[in-house]
């Protein structure tokens, strides 16, 4: 009954067709109601965009704060890029917002060790329903920011022989130069550390890296000359002290690490901390199952120089060497005199038995280039010329001058690189030392898997990973970047580089602690790319 | 009891088609209008939802974020989740490149050199890359490792990317990271036109 009565309501006659009117009348709320819907959206899509526009310009100011040498260029710069990056992402036009103008680019004051850049945008999003009501467009204002840590970076440069000889100095040269045009002068620091035989910090880190001097980086890379074996892990070590005096724990610390061959050099020495690392002398012929020509048979011989001069001379303590050896070149003086950065002919610079500086060469030179040394069981063949280091070494210490393990794991246990160790048939004084006189599993291809160079090998592995832990503990978290160059004829270990960057593909990788990356060009030409691709990776996560 | 009904129900029968022609005649104007609104209103919130992705992608690429890696790219998945994309499919793709400028200063010393090109040195496409190719492709087939990062860009011919210095001019040693994202618009075919929401980042 209610029903009906409601029916009878609504259908008096004098009430047909107020559908229709009450849906006009309805259409005057609700299509403006549908408009502001839709300018609202467009007002949030245009915001969303120009959000992301201020992002991405305030990010790429502060990557392109290198570009200068002095505060005022670098800003400039820096506006330059911002204003760029930011017409890429909202073209003028775009969702009909006309002319876009350019962003207000600041540079206010930030924490210590850090650069901030402001990005402040003001653009109107047009309107289409809400031109009733007179109002024609939105104001949208957005600000982005980005900080910029300052960096610390330690290059350590491979200035061995082998890139002589593969024509690839002026590369690493270029590409080194390339490098550091990407860092901010007067606010970075930057250093550089090289090795061939010898270890030699080329130039402390600094902030004013690019006008110091001279000699500042841009002129010590120019100067670069490359010459003798890879005394890697020394030199690792070095850069890495080089971070800890600076001790800047607000920065982001760096090591870039470059080479394109084996450590096969280290360096023996009294460590620091007074443990006694130096080579210990031979002091009788060691039997040998192992037989170059009967040369590792050999009594001592005294020190002399290269025209068969025998020392000793004033100075020289007999007993016990603190020399840098390689199994192929042999045994140098540690602490002779520098040669000037422009005379760097390294072997000369550590004591290759030149009168004039007093110094020893401890080795006999094996013979001439003709020769080829062949024996053992298997047969193996070494080819001349060589530095032997058994005739003066008796055994490799357990740890380098940085107290690197040479023949042990870092944490214990098994090293990287296998160690060939003297067997129980040895005098007890040998036995279970590492060998001096073991070409190892290798080939016979001199700096390559030899028992000297494979310690080499573990002191650099060692090192990475000794001073990315204490690298923690400071609070200084360095990130090892390295690079390899595989053009030199014996080329370079992926794996240990690996290890040395803590890389993601590392088979040692350690996501709890920094990551780095190892990048491998083959030829020079990948050079330049390694460098770059390292040091906008740098710029990355530097934000 | 019966007869008041029956009269409503009979005077009724003759109105309530009145009605119905109505509704007819208002539903012709407001079923298209409600639909037009809803997919309107789906598009424009999927191109906020779509340049929402591309600029969080685009700042996590530029902060180093590894998005060869499946972990990561299982984040961008995640980002995406109401527009249906997956790490080798689904309704969506996400395509990242990192381009740069090769000066005379970059090339010196290297024969061959792309130099006063912009080229591509990274590219890693995430979802469904059927959907869509890049703005910024190279200009040919290009060799990638498996970071996605291009061999000899230096060198390569082919690493040469065109489609960028139109709307963005680098110097030397400047690495623009985009992040393009494109998502098919399904919803309501009728009153979409099917070419989908893209949107790119430069950052």
């Amino acid at each position: 009954m209610r029903v009906n009565q409601a029916r009878h309501h609504l259908d008096k006659p004098g009430e047909r067709g107020v559908i229709l009117l009450l849906s006009s009348l309805t259409l005057l709320f609700m299509i403006p109601i549908i408009g502001l819907a839709i300018d609202a959206g467009t007002v949030y899509a245009v915001k969303a965009r120009v959000q992301s526009a201020a992002d991405g310009a305030a990010l790429s100011a502060a990557r392109s704060l290198s570009r200068g040498l002095d505060l005022s260029s670098q800003q400039s710069a820096a506006t330059d890029t911002a204003i760029r990056w930011f017409h890429a992402n909202i073209p003028n036009g775009w969702m009909n917002v006309g002319t876009v103008s350019d962003p207000t680019i600041t540079f206010p004051s930030a924490p210590p060790k850090t650069t901030i850049v402001n990005v402040a945008v003001t653009l109107n999003a047009p309107t289409y329903f809400m031109r009733i009501l007179n109002i024609n467009s939105v104001t949208i204002n957005a600000i982005g920011q980005a900080t910029r840590r300052d960096v610390n970076i330690v290059m350590v440069i491979d200035r061995s022989g082998s890139l002589y000889q593969s024509g690839s100095c002026a590369a690493v040269q270029s590409a080194a130069s390339q490098f550091i045009s990407s860092f901010v002068n007067g606010r970075d620091r930057l250093g550089m550390v090289t090795f061939g035989t010898d270890y030699r910090i080329d130039f402390a880190p600094a902030m004013n890296f690019a006008t110091a001097g001279p000699p500042n980086m841009v002129t010590m890379i120019g100067q670069l000359y490359c010459y003798g074996y890879t005394n890697a892990a020394a030199a690792y070590w070095t850069a890495y002290q080089q971070l800890v005096t600076i001790g800047d724990q607000g920065a982001l610390n760096v090591i870039l690490f470059f080479t394109d061959g084996m450590p096969n050099t280290l360096t023996f020495d009294i460590a620091p901390d007074g443990t006694d690392n130096r080579l210990p002398p031979k002091t009788l012929a060691t039997p040998s199952t192992i037989n170059y020509g009967g040369y590792n048979n050999a009594n001592p011989t005294p020190c002399r120089d290269s025209v068969g001069k025998t020392y000793p001379t004033a100075g020289w303590n007999p007993s016990s060497f603190k020399g840098v050896i390689s199994f192929y070149g042999g045994i140098y003086l540690k602490d002779a005199p520098s040669f000037p950065a422009s005379q760097s002919v390294d072997a000369q610079k550590i004591g290759n038995a030149q009168g004039d500086y007093g110094n020893c060469v401890f080795d006999q030179q094996f013979n001439n280039s003709s020769t080829i040394y062949t024996g053992g069981s298997p047969s193996r063949a070494i080819a001349g010329p060589g530095f032997m280091p058994f005739f003066d070494v008796a055994y490799l210490p357990e740890e380098d001058l940085f107290r690197n393990k040479t023949g042990t794991g870092y944490g214990g246990g098994s090293p990287y690189a296998p160690v060939n160790r003297y067997p129980g048939s040895f005098p007890a004084a040998y036995r279970n030392k590492i060998r001096v006189d073991d070409i190892g599993t290798g080939s016979g291809t001199l700096g390559v898997s030899d028992t000297i160079t494979n310690a080499g090998v573990n002191a650099l592995d060692y090192a990475a990973q000794n001073a990315r832990d204490d690298s923690i503990t400071r609070n200084l978290n360095v990130v090892t970047y390295t690079i390899g160059l595989g053009n030199a004829p014996n080329g370079v270990d992926n794996t240990l580089l690996e290890r040395v960057a803590n890389d993601p593909d590392a088979n040692n990788y350690n996501s709890a602690k920094p990551s780095g990356l190892y990048v491998y060009a083959p030829t020079t030409s990948q050079l330049n790319q390694a460098f770059s691709r390292i040091a906008s990776d740098v710029l990355r996560i530097s934000k | 009891m019966n007869s008041p009904g029956q009269k409503t129900v009979v005077r009724c029968r003759g109105e309530r088609g009145n009605a119905v022609i109505e509704f007819a005649l208002v539903s012709l104007l407001y079923v298209p209008l409600l639909l037009g609104v809803v997919a309107l209103g789906l598009n424009l919130g999927r191109s906020v939802q779509v340049a929402q992705v591309a600029r969080d992608a685009a700042s996590m690429y530029v902060r180093g974020i590894d998005f060869s890696q499946s972990g990561n790219q299982n984040i961008l998945v995640q980002l995406a989740q109401p527009l249906g994309m997956t790490v080798n499919g689904g309704t969506g793709v996400v395509i990242l490149s990192k381009i740069t400028y090769l000066n005379n200063a970059i090339c010196s010393g290297i024969p061959n050199c792309n130099v006063n090109q912009q080229v591509l040195v990274q590219r890693i496409v995430v979802g469904n890359s059927g959907l869509r190719s890049s703005n910024f492709a190279a200009a040919g087939a290009v060799t990638l490792d498996a970071q996605g990062n291009v061999f000899n860009y230096m060198t390569d011919s082919h690493a040469v990317v065109s489609g960028l210095s139109g709307k963005l001019t680098l110097n030397g040693n400047e690495f623009a990271y985009v992040a393009e994202t494109y998502f098919p618009s399904a919803d309501i075919s009728t009153f979409t036109n099917g070419t989908g929401v893209y949107s790119v980042s430069i950052f």
